[in-house]
């Protein structure tokens, strides 16, 4: 992800556009003059194509104000198997191979941008924060999706009871947020100052958070979903617990390995990485801890605890430009957009719905933090994305409920894919404002800078 | 072995390998290792069906992509270096004479496998044509690891230097566009249009050649390495994936691409030494899975035909030393000169599995296996008589000399890590 440098001008993006329709041209010429499908070969084409063709894509849209992640998002979705079918959906299941290392990149990333100063002094207005985004979204949500029962056909003649209890989880759902688009927003923008610093702090905060909550409304809807279930709360929490602590101990001792490294060899960190994001993930998933956690508080120890932050950083932003665009190329690619068109409705009014409640919440709890006027203004701007962690979410739900777990995942899909596409570019709109941005004009930079001050 | 052990495995071999160019580099040397990096196509083989039986050609497939793509981004390398030694351009004669002799050593080469053969195998005409030019293309070159591994540890300097250095830098091209041609002999079973070998052969140079003009454009303003870095891999990928998706060869597709990029774009260098100094750190575990991909069981009885193309190019490479001889430059040396221009490494290797990924089975693995026996070969004579060639024409500095001149004369950088200004 590119950020900074010298502004660049017409020329520049009519090259740029040109290459890209070249690209696209290419890629649809070789499909008509290969038809057949060969898995391993489509992929390393649609891994190139997705590189390039998201890069130029949000090349092009940065003039109008997009974020380059929408330009990733826009090109995955227009190459992918709903549009121009350039790319099936084998290879796009494959392509998502990548999600494992993108992932922890962006762990440590977000670990590693926090730092223990910032994070005190922001401690009770986060605390109030996620208390109140977790009370009033899980809540406020619950109720909409009650209220939009008539447009969601599959709840049609469960008993109330099955209902609130599938309510309560897409609740939950709603509370998730995305470190990913965060990142990559932040990453692109450069952006620094208190929305930045909030944001990152909450959302990173909010992922540990939902772990916990999901295994708790879990335990409370269970038993009205599935009348007579046994579900030991003790159990439940004690695999939480497990999850949690093993995840913060195995990071810390990860953290200091990665800072050792650092300190005496600091050399080829992209492998290092790529070793981490596929082998490490791998083991992760064996012990059932949770890779997101593991890798940030790994990313936060690095950058804490060692002297190398900066450098871990730099090795981090240089190896996840290139990843990064092929994740939420890929991510775009994956969107369904035909299940959009049919459940837009009922999709709208729930990711609508989200993006007020978590507006009123916000202002709720940056009143009674007596947060600075620009946190109160524009703080909100990370809260609507949603991505991988909801969809992993989705999927958990839909395995331990298999009576109506796909439509709900369907409805998790349709509702993501909304929040994925508008969730970033109001963030970047949030930090051009707060003049926290590089991209912001100087005069609101400036004015900003006068207002902190005073 | 389980898939992610192997591929954790590879990935070990990759840092090894870029670790070793950095200690290199350190040291004032190209690499650490052997010229031709053959201890690990050895580490392969031993892992392989031939000895120990580690790991099984289904668990190999799984690492298909890699190879396509690792063989591709060497020949990309290759394909920026060409015509190059270092930021001196080779003189068109010296490009003439390297691409002649190399034709003449593939030709010996292809021609006798043509004809052995039949004796040892029952092979349809296609598969003897197929057989014969692979192992004419693999067997052609000298490569340009070997001679840069003796100037650059022994601080060689002067006319046969540079002359060797010359042919070594411009020969490369011969192999790549016979391959192209060997992909193209065979109608691409998934084209839905219908061209002539030299139709899909020039589609082959084209894509490249496309793909390259794009990448240059992207890169034309300004050179950001970080940026850059997603153009070049995004560029290649695609050009990789395309070329293979159409059977044609990814190799030859690379290699135009970088002699596209570094005939058409002012960063030559930059790009140049952004992908040279990754170079290393791919070519290894390429070498592991060829090694391990060689199977006496398929070859069977075309060992013979792999005996006589390695004694061939023996033969081939002499004859060439004998007609470089008549140049000024080589005529104080030993009159085994040919033997100091047996060094074949990386590229061949690479063009070796190529062949084995487009034509599985005895063709593709007997060019493989030839392309590791005449790697094996030339580390044991080809380093060393380079050497005493080079000594013989006294352009080799004694070895209290050599490490003055280490000290003195630092290596070019390795690592290319700071923003390139326009």
């Amino acid at each position: 992800m590119s950020g900074g440098g010298a502004p660049k001008g017409a020329a520049t993006r009519l090259i740029q556009l040109g290459v890209l329709v070249s690209v696209f041209a290419l890629v649809w010429g070789a499909t008509h003059v290969a038809r057949d499908s060969h898995g391993v070969l489509d992929t390393i084409v649609a891994t190139g194509f997705l590189l390039l063709a998201g890069t130029l894509m949000s090349e092009v849209l940065e003039p109008v104000g997009m974020p380059h992640l929408t330009g990733y998002l826009a090109a995955g979705i227009l190459a992918g198997p709903y549009v121009l079918h350039l790319i099936d959906h084998e290879t796009v299941s494959n392509l998502s191979h990548v999600n494992s290392l993108a992932l922890a990149l962006i762990a440590l990333q977000g670990g590693a941008e926090l730092r223990i100063d910032l994070l005190k002094k922001i401690l009770r207005s986060l605390t109030l924060h996620t208390l109140v985004q977790v009370f009033i979204v899980l809540g406020g949500m619950t109720v909409v999706f009650l209220l939009a029962r008539p447009l969601m056909p599959f709840t049609h003649g469960m008993p109330l009871t099955v209902v609130i209890g599938i309510a309560l989880l897409w609740g939950t759902l709603s509370v998730t947020r995305s470190p990913s688009a965060l990142l990559g927003v932040l990453s692109q923008t450069r952006a620094q100052g208190p929305v930045a610093t909030f944001s990152l702090a909450f959302i990173l905060t909010s992922d540990v958070v939902v772990v916990v909550l999901l295994a708790a409304v879990l335990s409370i809807a269970r038993p009205l979903i599935e009348p007579g279930a046994m579900f030991s709360v003790i159990d439940t929490f004690r695999e939480v617990g497990h999850e949690l602590l093993g995840s913060i101990a195995l990071g810390t001792t990860l953290g200091l390995v990665l800072a050792l490294y650092c300190r005496f060899v600091g050399r080829q960190l992209l492998l290092v990485f790529i070793a981490l994001g596929f082998g490490m993930s791998e083991m992760l998933r064996y012990l059932r801890f949770e890779a997101l956690l593991t890798f940030m508080v790994a990313g936060f120890v690095v950058a804490n605890l060692s002297d190398q932050g900066e450098k871990f950083n730099h090795a981090i932003e240089k190896a996840g430009g290139v990843v990064f665009v092929i994740f939420f190329a890929t991510a775009g690619a994956d969107l369904d957009v035909p299940l959009l068109r049919k459940m837009w409705l009922v999709a709208v009014v729930l990711a609508g719905s989200r993006i007020a409640i978590s507006l009123f919440a916000h202002q709720l709890a940056a009143r009674l933090s007596d947060d600075p006027p620009v946190i109160k203004k524009w703080g909100w701007g990370a809260l609507l994305s949603q991505a991988g962690l909801a969809l992993g979410v989705g999927t958990v739900i839909e395995r331990q409920f298999p009576s109506f777990g796909a439509p709900f995942r369907s409805l998790v899909l349709a509702t993501v894919a909304i929040n994925e596409m508008i969730g970033p570019v109001l963030f970047k709109l949030a930090l051009d404002r707060a003049g926290e941005s590089s991209a912001a004009p100087e005069e609101v930079r400036g004015a900003q800078a006068t207002a902190d001050a005073h | 072995m389980s898939t992610i052990a192997l591929f954790m495995g590879l990935l070990l071999l990759s840092y090894l390998g870029s670790l070793l160019t950095w200690l290199g580099s350190g040291s004032g040397k190209r690499g650490a290792g052997l010229a031709s990096g053959s201890e690990f196509l050895v580490l392969g083989i031993l892992a392989g069906p031939l000895v120990f039986r580690a790991v099984t050609r289904e668990s190999l497939e799984v690492f298909d992509p890699f190879s396509y793509v690792g063989v591709g981004w060497l020949a990309l390398s290759s394909g920026l270096e060409y015509g190059y030694v270092g930021e001196r351009r080779v003189p068109l004669l010296r490009i003439l004479s390297g691409v002649l002799l190399t034709v003449g050593c593939g030709v010996l080469v292809g021609f006798a496998a043509f004809r052995a053969a039949p004796f040892v195998a029952d092979l349809s005409r296609d598969d003897r044509l197929a057989l014969a030019i692979g192992l004419g293309v693999v067997c052609a070159e000298t490569t340009r690891h070997a001679t840069q591994w003796v100037t650059e540890r022994q601080r060689a300097a002067g006319p046969l230097t540079e002359l060797l250095n010359d042919l070594a830098h411009s020969d490369e091209l011969v192999p790549i566009a016979a391959v192209a041609l060997l992909f193209a002999l065979r109608t691409p079973a998934r084209a839905m249009v219908h061209l002539p070998p030299l139709g899909w052969a020039g589609a082959t140079l084209g894509v490249g050649f496309v793909l390259g003009v794009l990448t240059a454009l992207l890169l034309a303003r300004d050179l950001r390495v970080a940026e850059s870095w997603g153009t070049i891999l995004g560029t290649s990928l695609m050009t990789i994936g395309l070329a293979a998706r159409l059977d044609l060869a990814g190799v030859t597709a690379m290699f135009a691409l970088g002699a596209t990029i570094a005939w058409v774009s002012r960063h030559r260098g930059d790009i140049r030494a952004m992908v040279v100094q990754t170079e290393r750190a791919v070519l290894l575990p390429a070498l592991v899975l060829a090694g391990a991909r060689i199977d006496p069981a398929t070859i069977g009885r075309l060992w013979m035909v792999i005996a006589l193309a390695v004694g061939l190019r023996i033969l081939g490479k002499l004859i060439s030393g004998w007609l470089v001889r008549l140049a000024p430059a080589a005529r104080s040396t030993t009159s085994l000169l040919g033997l100091a221009m047996l060094s074949s490494g990386g590229m061949t290797v690479a063009i070796g599995l190529a062949i084995d990924l487009r034509f599985p089975g005895r063709v593709g693995d007997t060019v493989l296996a030839a392309a590791v026996a005449a790697t094996l070969v030339s580390e044991i004579v080809g380093t060393a008589s380079l050497h005493r060639a080079l000594d013989r024409a006294g352009e080799i500095p004694p070895p209290s000399e050599r490490k003055v001149a280490t000290r003195e004369e630092p290596t070019e950088p390795q690592t290319h890590d700071a923003e390139v200004p326009s």
